[in-house]
């Protein structure tokens, strides 16, 4: 019984994508009723963010103070600053184009200017910031 | 008499003043590392003699000289640096390979002159006994730092 976990391990712990950033709080244990079978976790970001729903096949390790996630959501890249590689400022992003969970784009805008698109491969580094190829 | 608004220029290696760098406008700028992290403002710049050798950058009660080799030099809206400094790192938190929270980064050994770091010291709170984490035990550094061992305590 020493490597199964209990519900009491997984609830209120931090969840960590795989990059290591704090996404929220696990609230809730999704199960199937007819399997029998974990599906995933609720994971609360906090004042004004919704719920994230994480599937097993995203958790990496049900931790001891943290579940590991293995993969980072795209959800996150919203409100990121976008700059190119020598620091021009071109706005934040609003949107993404995505399918499958594999970026394809994004839609940023600077204030009230008109939006503008960077495609995934123009992208050097997405970080705490998308930096763009000059 | 109109007052004049601009410059006399007494010089005679330029023409006019507006094809140069102004420092005023330069200091407060943000500075971004390549990874795009904000890392603070310029506070001041450093010379010897007529040369820039380095900016100093401030993020609240911490300072760190960058050298102008690891600078981007443009007149843009951000000043972006070709490395992601150590200094980074510091205030991180720390989890080992099963999800244990183990500290925060509190302090970092240099290589010397080098952005580069040879051990960082983990401490959970003022009363825990801190420990060091080598480079070798580190799974991902971003965020937050994941090791790739346990630590028992």
């Amino acid at each position: 019984m020493s490597s199964t976990t209990t519900s009491d391990d997984i609830l209120g712990k931090k969840a960590l994508d795989c990059d290591g950033d704090i996404l929220g709080i696990v609230t809730k244990l999704h199960i199937d009723s007819s399997s029998k079978k974990i599906l995933g976790v609720s994971i609360e970001q906090g004042f004004m963010k919704p719920d994230l729903f994480i599937g097993t096949d995203s958790v990496e390790f049900f931790g001891v103070d943290a579940v590991l996630l293995n993969q980072s959501p795209i959800d996150r890249l919203k409100g990121l600053e976008v700059f190119s590689e020598s620091g021009k400022f071109f706005g934040k992003v609003v949107g993404f184009n995505e399918e499958n969970n594999n970026l394809r784009g994004v839609t940023y805008r600077k204030f009230l200017a008109k939006p503008g698109y960077v495609e995934n491969k123009n992208i050097k580094i997405i970080g705490k910031s998308i930096i763009v190829k000059d | 008499m109109e007052k004049k608004k601009t410059i006399t220029t007494i010089s005679t290696a330029v023409d006019g003043i507006t094809s140069l760098l102004s420092l005023k406008k330069k200091l407060k700028r943000k500075v971004y590392s390549n990874s795009g992290e904000y890392i603070g403002k310029i506070k001041d710049y450093m010379f010897l003699g007529v040369d820039v050798y380095g900016i100093v950058v401030k993020r609240l009660f911490r300072k760190v000289f960058v050298g102008s080799e690891f600078l981007i030099n443009t007149d843009e809206d951000v000043q972006m640096l070709k490395i992601d400094p150590i200094t980074m790192h510091l205030g991180k938190h720390v989890y080992d390979k099963n999800g244990k929270y183990l500290g925060r980064v509190k302090d970092l050994s240099q290589v010397y002159k080098k952005n580069d770091f040879s051990s960082l010291l983990v401490r959970k709170n003022i009363f825990s006994k801190s420990f060091e984490v080598t480079p070798k035990q580190i799974s991902t550094i971003k965020k937050n730092i994941i090791l790739n061992c346990s630590f028992e305590e």
